[in-house]
């Protein structure tokens, strides 16, 4: 069966626009980062909660947050890695510490919760990293009524 | 018509191979799902007498209204997609009848008188215009049809109308959207000589309404004028050349097919029990269009037997599928199985070359 | 000036200005018609220059596209594509699957555009052949063909998905558990391509990106006009028997025609929803075929004729009107509904017209045909 450069081209193309769609899953997969400060018990390790944590995310829309202890911030960014760039405090009145780490999220996560003290220390990602499991909100279980009625004036 | 069907030697075989190719298969479909639905209905815990009364009412609803495609359809002048204009018509009537103070179930003759000249005058240059545009009728149909309606949209805000029962209460003027005809013409023709025993209950005086208009149409097609519109529609040179007049046949023709809109909207608002308005005519002239073709009629032919059937199906599937499938696999599916298998029947007879069965 | 179909020669006659005038005003009633209501209008609706202006820009970055994706049906003869609508929803469900699968931003915009092209090309190669064995009827074929189509959809959105077809996250998933919800939030791309490259000028924002990219179909659409499967279109378009004669596959060029414009109403669809930032799963399409339709026949375009300049000129002035109606309506009447209604109204009203228009003109050249060419033959046997 002799292939002509018809086909050729048309696999090319059905070849080239199925890279494109791997690429744009991998590109553009969204993940919410979730940062804590707060101390965290695992294995019989404890890692303390620091002072205070300024955070940003390199390419997410939020701006810099800083966070106590006990408290946890949101980032939404775009891809599979993240590179975080924070200044913890040890505690009050101390030195600044700047350090910028990066982070390979899961791809099959939607939020992840990194824990800043464990991974401050330098733990490997099972330690520090965890998924954000949300709860679907049961509360709100009125019935919800399609509306498929074709001829409502909508704006455009 | 009878188009070729290989004999298999056995006589009876053959008798329903061209049965079933000239009845078509998507109305093969649709009789046979309705047949189903109505087997499973006992077994679902749908009470039998129950979904065929229902049927037959809504049968009785709407009758007149796929009626109304016939004149058109016998005239080559294609599937009303203008229905909405006739309706309008008979909205009017409905409306100004109550306005003007008629009440009981003698308002709904008064409407129908009432609605008479609107639906001739609307007919009139409906017609008019379908003449200048021979041959792309059904797609200009529905466009006007659609532009009468949203125009009536600003009419029923700002017509003269003052009766309480039809205007917001707080506003004072423009037609509420939906009118209550209790104590006025709801069941007028529904409740005369109905018969009612146990789970059975039929509306004898729609029936009968019916069958007056419609034998009524039967006999007017048997007239000179009548056949002359089912020459004009089948055969348009053997009528010019037999010296008929073709556009005013045609004209005569959109002026039936409105007025009976006309008169059909009446009928199914007196079983309904409302007078919609509004957007509400806009999509009613799919329903009827789909009914008919459902009942065997194809773009240029149509006969009363095709009304019958069609409307009975139609209905029944719309009345039983719910029912049925609610109680079977707990999925509403209704509506769209309605709107694919009418939308799809109303493909299938345009894609066909003028036919006709039954 | 000679007729193609029947050689006839009619000889020339000097076109008074008055006639130009006249000539041009009836060839363009309806941009004229809608020019003169927008200039009552938009005084009345008291908005200003400027609201106007960021609106209407606005309008034309979201609905060019689909507007553009007429074009090509029209030039193969096949009027005015209803069936746009089966673009639309291909690319609604793109866009569903896209967003359950958390992908953003552009990136999810293009994943949504490669999910509905296989789509579409299976809506439009079916609205093509159905569209072919109801030759001479196409428009409303197409138009029943919607409903039809949107069937199909609400079989596969409201019962399928979250059953047969996996549907990873339960919140877009309606409480009864299976079928997507009435809106879908498109947050996560809201605008992404119009935020790409956004410039502000006095207050109004222009989304540059989404117009390069519009720019760019124009210039694709212009390139295709060229080719020889677009003057094979063009060719079917004039004349299909002749087509036929000079060895064109006639079938194939018309469903390729539909399915071309059936990718380009995907993509179109897919750039209107990321401006909006949401989705109204079962009404978004309903409409939007009959908003673009007409748009493109306020430019001034005609069931067998469209140009680039129709699709903006269109745009801008039918959503001049949309805008300012329901606000005349109130100045004018008390009443906003009234406007509202009205906007309505004049959509399908020009549709109407143009539809009616069209077909007046084709039964008066196939009448004008038949006289030259009953003309012609008599000068022939008069010569004999």
């Amino acid at each position: 069966m002799k292939i002509s450069r018809t086909t050729w081209f048309r696999i090319a193309a059905v070849a080239f626009i199925l890279l494109l769609a791997g690429l744009m899953m991998i590109i553009g997969r969204g993940h919410t980062i979730y940062l804590d400060d707060k101390t965290l018990e695992k294995d019989g390790k404890t890692w303390q909660a620091l002072y205070r944590i300024d955070a940003s995310v390199a390419g997410s829309t939020q701006e810099p947050q800083t966070l106590y202890a006990r408290e946890r911030v949101l980032f939404t960014v775009m891809g599979q890695k993240a590179t975080l760039h924070l200044q913890y405090m040890e505690a009050k009145g101390g030195d600044k510490v700047p350090v910028d780490v990066s982070i390979r999220i899961p791809y099959g996560m939607d939020g992840v919760i990194v824990n800043l003290p464990a991974l401050l220390a330098g733990e490997s990602q099972d330690v520090f990293l965890s998924e954000f499991i949300t709860v679907p909100d049961v509360g709100d279980t009125s019935a919800e009524v399609v509306v498929t009625d074709e001829f409502a004036v909508t704006d455009i | 018509m009878s188009e070729l069907v290989r004999s298999s030697g056995n006589p009876l075989m053959d008798k329903i191979r061209v049965f079933a190719k000239s009845f078509g298969l998507p109305r093969l479909i649709i009789a046979g799902f309705l047949l189903l639905l109505f087997i499973m209905a006992p077994f679902v815990g749908a009470n039998f007498f129950t979904q065929l009364s229902n049927t037959i009412n809504r049968f009785s609803w709407n009758a007149v209204l796929v009626l109304s495609m016939v004149p058109m359809i016998h005239s080559g002048c294609g599937l009303n997609f203008g229905l909405p204009l006739g309706i309008i018509a008979g909205l009017l009537g409905g409306t100004i009848a109550i306005e003007l103070g008629a009440v009981g179930a003698g308002s709904f003759w008064v409407a129908v008188l009432l609605a008479t000249p609107f639906a001739v005058v609307f007919g009139m240059v409906y017609g008019f215009l379908l003449n200048k545009i021979k041959g792309g009728e059904m797609m200009i149909a529905t466009y006007v049809g659609f532009s009468a309606v949203s125009l009536m949209c600003i009419m029923w805000l700002l017509l003269p109308y003052h009766s309480p029962n039809m205007v917001w209460g707080y506003a004072g003027t423009g037609l509420r959207t939906t009118i209550s005809l209790e104590g006025y013409y709801l069941k007028a023709l529904a409740g005369f000589l109905a018969i009612n025993i146990g789970h059975l209950s039929i509306p004898v005086g729609s029936l009968l309404f019916f069958a007056l208009l419609a034998f009524a149409m039967w006999a007017f097609l048997h007239t000179k004028t009548g056949t002359a519109m089912t020459a004009v529609g089948s055969n348009p040179e053997f009528a010019k050349a037999a010296g008929i007049n073709i556009d005013k046949v045609r004209l005569l023709s959109v002026i039936m097919s409105t007025w009976l809109g006309a008169v059909g909207i009446l009928v199914y608002e007196q079983g309904f029990g409302f007078i919609q308005l509004y957007m509400a005519p806009f999509n009613m002239a799919l329903p009827a269009v789909s009914a008919i073709l459902i009942g065997g009629a194809s773009v240029n032919k149509a006969s009363i037997m095709n009304v019958i059937i069609g409307t009975f199906l139609f209905q029944g599937i719309v009345t039983m599928t719910p029912t049925v499938m609610n109680s079977m696999i707990h999925m509403d599916m209704s509506e769209v199985i309605r709107v694919i298998a009418s939308n799809g029947m109303i493909i299938y007879a345009l894609t066909r070359k003028s036919e006709v069965s039954r | 000036m000679k007729n193609r179909k029947t050689g006839y020669e009619a000889p020339l006659e000097k076109i008074s200005p008055a006639r130009k005038v006249l000539g041009f005003a009836r060839d363009n009633t309806v941009p004229l018609m809608f020019i003169l209501i927008c200039a009552i209008c938009i005084p009345l609706s008291g908005f200003s220059v400027n609201y106007l202006l960021a609106e209407i820009v606005t309008r034309i970055s979201r609905n060019s596209f689909l507007i553009l994706s007429l074009l090509i049906p029209i030039m193969a003869g096949m009027g005015l594509n209803f069936g746009m609508t089966l673009g639309a929803m291909a690319g609604e469900i793109g866009l569903i699957l896209v967003s359950d699968w958390q992908i953003w931003g552009i990136p999810g915009m293009v994943l949504a555009m490669i999910i509905s092209i296989p789509i579409s090309i299976g809506l439009g190669v079916l609205c093509g052949k159905i569209m072919n064995m109801a030759k001479g009827r196409e428009m409303i074929t197409g138009y029943i063909m919607n409903y039809f189509i949107n069937g199909i959809y609400q079989l596969i959105v409201l019962y399928a998905m979250g059953v047969v077809i996996p549907i990873i996250h339960s919140s877009i998933i309606l409480p009864r558990g299976y079928g997507i919800r009435n809106t879908v939030s498109l947050l996560a791309m809201r605008q992404s391509l119009d935020n790409l490259i956004a410039i502000r000028i006095n207050g109004v924002k222009i989304p540059v990106m989404t117009f390069v990219v519009i720019a760019l179909l124009c210039l694709f659409i212009v390139w295709f006009r060229k080719t020889k499967l677009g003057q094979d279109m063009r060719a079917v378009g004039q004349d299909m028997e002749v087509a036929r004669a000079a060895g064109i596959n006639v079938e194939r060029t018309r469903i390729i025609s539909i399915v071309i414009s059936t990718v380009l109403a995907g993509f179109g669809m897919i750039i209107y929803l990321q401006n909006m930032g949401n989705l109204s799963t079962y009404t978004a399409h309903s409409q939007i075929g009959m908003f673009c339709i007409a748009a493109l026949l306020v430019g001034g375009a005609s069931v067998d004729r469209a140009t680039i300049g129709n699709v903006f000129l269109g745009v801008t002035l039918f959503h001049l009107m949309f805008i300012v109606a329901p606000s005349a309506g109130t100045a004018l009447m008390g009443d906003s509904m009234i406007g509202e209604y009205f906007r309505v109204f004049v959509s399908y009203a020009v549709i109407t017209l143009a539809l009616i228009m069209y077909e007046t003109k084709k039964r008066k050249a196939s009448s004008k045909a038949a006289r030259e060419l009953a003309l012609a033959q008599k000068l022939e046997e008069e010569n004999k």
